[in-house]
């Protein structure tokens, strides 16, 4: 299987400093030092949040079976991230990036192994990315002998792979490992390059925000763990569930936000699921005026009925795809869409409320 | 888009009102006549042995699609012909490949360049036109060249978004103001110098784009072409679009969809985007074609 990349396209770029025989790099928000070489292994620490505890360092081996590490690494900052990728790198700017660590393995006779390493300021950032598509066989990267359990966090994998391409969530780092040509050494070499990446990191747990919701609401609608996105933008959600080109519902890098899909046994692929989202947002009157831009923009015919305060705000109205809801309770808004009824959507509010609100009273 | 606009959202698709909602969120070109009918033809050309192990080109085997669909395209009788018909030797024909990320095959510019060199075209009159507007303004002609691919931004990433950089300003025709992709192809640089428009679908992506995702990639093996840039968007949707049914086995809409493509026709009046006003003319491996 042959993946074109955007490799030795003369991309903008910065190099960190290359040496004979591996030279290991250790990099800052600011910039890019040269490191000390250490043992074959390829060492980087990017910046953190000063929230978080001082990311460990990623360690790539110099050798994976036929697979050489190339000394070249490619240091992606939010300003160079469109060069690198133009029209990609809002999916990461969408989330709390810091920068991209890029690099290569080469093979004689084979497709290279490109190895991408997204730093973010959280591990929830992270998660974020790798949950835009729970696709793919989950994996371990444990070594050997670990329990299996231990590669997933809760209900959702910590890696997932297919076709060639490994995806993982390692505390605040997100990982992208392609091999160019799928093949048993390929996909050997991808995983063994994946618990490199994995090697001592952090697991945290997945955001409060997607673990807060609801995973059954009545009659017997089930929460479909690989339908749950956590997110920060409207693009990011417009990819998962698209409700405008406009940025209606005030999102950005200050908000978290989880949306979901919810399905009955009964109901079949071919009817739409419900979608339940739960935004943060960073003060209640922030929220009460996104539920405002929301309402006018989405719900016109409502506009009327929402007060400008931000205390519980609640409505069921019949729309063209089925019962939408919102509630709005301080800092989280909540909305419930494509609902067969408006007692399932009033059902799907009062879940989702709750929780958050437990989740709130336990931030605060 | 301000609020000053109609702002379009999911109710206007769920309504059938995108027509409308386009209209008043793109005021400048609010005020077009209305569409009358259109007829637009798109030829398909797919052959299972383009690519071979390792999903390398099968040059020869390329080369003789691209033949068969100038051919087509044009009506003429032999590749040369089409060509010619195409291009004079005076004119400075820009080859606008995708450059990165799922890239256009380099083989297929080759093979293309090659043709024209053929047909009498001086290989000095053929470029590389793909980047900032200088590029499209050096040129009498143009042959675009994207490769099929689903966008996470746009939803579809190929016919109309292969011209972005032709703006000078891409970022502004990203995001919610991707429908108005359309509106380059109509700048003055731009505007009536497309004449031919060849998809690359010899492996399009499905999903993720426009980031290799080798999960959502596959072997169509094929050609799509045609004069009329929307029609040529519209049937690489329709077999996007029947590739994501296909793998998930239930409905899976591209998110967002993909609104350039009906502003292409309804604001800004370059082709048609109603499948039942496109002829589609067929050749070749006809398995699973998804259109």
């Amino acid at each position: 299987m042959r993946v074109r990349s955007n490799l030795g396209k003369g991309l903008c770029f910065l190099l960190a400093t290359p040496g004979i025989g591996g030279v290991a790099v250790s990099m800052n928000g600011s910039g890019i030092r040269p490191g000390t070489h250490e043992n074959s292994m390829h060492q980087s620490r990017p910046a953190t949040d000063s929230r978080n505890s001082p990311a460990a360092p990623v360690r790539l081996p110099a050798a994976v079976g036929n697979w050489k590490l190339k000394d070249q690494t490619r240091t992606i900052t939010s300003k160079t991230i469109f060069d690198y990728m133009d029209g990609a790198g809002e999916l990461y700017i969408g989330y709390r990036f810091r920068q991209l660590e890029v690099r290569e393995y080469t093979s004689r006779g084979t497709d290279d192994i490109l190895v991408e390493m997204y730093w973010m300021a959280s591990s929830d950032d992270a998660f974020g990315l790798l949950s835009g598509d729970w696709g793919g066989e989950a994996v371990s990267l444990k070594p050997a002998g670990t329990a299996a359990g231990a590669a997933r966090a809760g209900a959702w994998p910590r890696a997932l792979y297919g076709a060639g391409l490994l995806r993982l969530w390692a505390d605040n780092l997100y990982a992208r490992v392609l091999a160019q040509s799928e093949t048993d050494a390929s996909r050997k070499t991808v995983l063994e390059i994946g618990r490199a990446i994995a090697a001592g990191r952090r697991e945290p747990p997945p955001p409060r925000l997607a673990l807060a919701m609801p995973g059954k609401a009545e009659p017997s609608f089930s929460l479909q763990h690989d339908r749950l996105c956590f997110f920060r933008s409207y693009l990011v959600l417009n990819s998962v569930y698209f409700l405008s080109p406009s940025n209606i519902l005030d999102l950005g890098l200050e908000a978290e936000a989880t949306i979901a899909s919810y399905r009955t046994p009964a109901q079949g692929k071919q009817k739409s699921a419900v979608r339940l989202l739960v935004i943060r947002y960073p003060s209640a009157g922030s929220a009460g005026k996104a539920l405002g831009h929301f309402v006018r923009t989405y719900l016109p015919e409502r506009k009327a009925a929402v007060p400008a305060g931000s205390g519980g705000n609640r409505e069921i109205l019949k729309i063209e795809d089925g019962w939408v809801g919102y509630t709005l309770s301080g800092t989280l808004l909540t909305i419930a869409f494509e609902c067969p009824s408006r007692e399932i959507a009033g059902n799907f509010l009062n879940q989702a409320t709750k929780i958050a609100g437990d989740m709130e009273e336990s931030h605060e | 888009m301000s609020d000053e606009l109609k702002v379009l959202t999911r109710r206007d698709f769920v309504r059938g009102t995108v027509a409308g909602a386009l209209a008043a969120s793109l005021p400048a070109y609010a005020l077009q006549p209305k569409r009358g009918p259109r007829s637009s033809m798109v030829v398909l050309v797919r052959n299972q042995k383009a690519l071979g192990a390792g999903n390398s080109v099968d040059v020869a085997v390329l080369r003789q699609m691209v033949t068969d669909t100038v051919t087509r395209v044009t009506k003429a009788s032999s590749g040369q012909e089409a060509w010619r018909s195409l291009f004079k030797p005076t004119d400075i024909v820009g080859l606008v490949a995708t450059p990165h990320l799922n890239p256009t095959h380099g083989e297929l510019v080759e093979a293309i360049r090659a043709a024209l060199v053929d047909a009498g075209i001086p290989a000095g009159n053929l470029r590389n036109a793909q980047g900032g507007p200088d590029q499209a303004k050096a040129c009498t002609g143009l042959i675009a060249l994207p490769a099929l691919k689903a966008h996470w931004l746009t939803g579809l990433g190929t016919v109309l978004k292969n011209y972005i950089t032709y703006s000078g300003s891409p970022s502004s025709y990203h995001a919610q103001d991707n429908a108005k992709l359309g509106e380059i192809w109509n700048m003055p640089h731009v505007k009536g110098k497309t004449r031919l428009v060849l998809v690359d679908a010899l492996r399009p992506l499905c999903d993720k784009g426009p980031q290799p995702d080798p999960r959502y990639m596959w072997n169509y093996c094929g050609l799509i072409a045609g004069t009329d840039p929307v029609a040529v968007e519209t049937i690489c949707l329709k077999i996007i679009e029947e590739k994501r049914r296909a793998l998930r086995g239930e409905p899976w809409p591209l998110s967002p969809p993909p609104l350039c493509v009906a502003a292409a026709d309804l604001t800004y009046n370059l082709g048609t985007s109603k499948l039942s006003e496109i002829k589609i003319e067929r050749f070749g491996w006809v398995q699973d074609s998804l259109v």
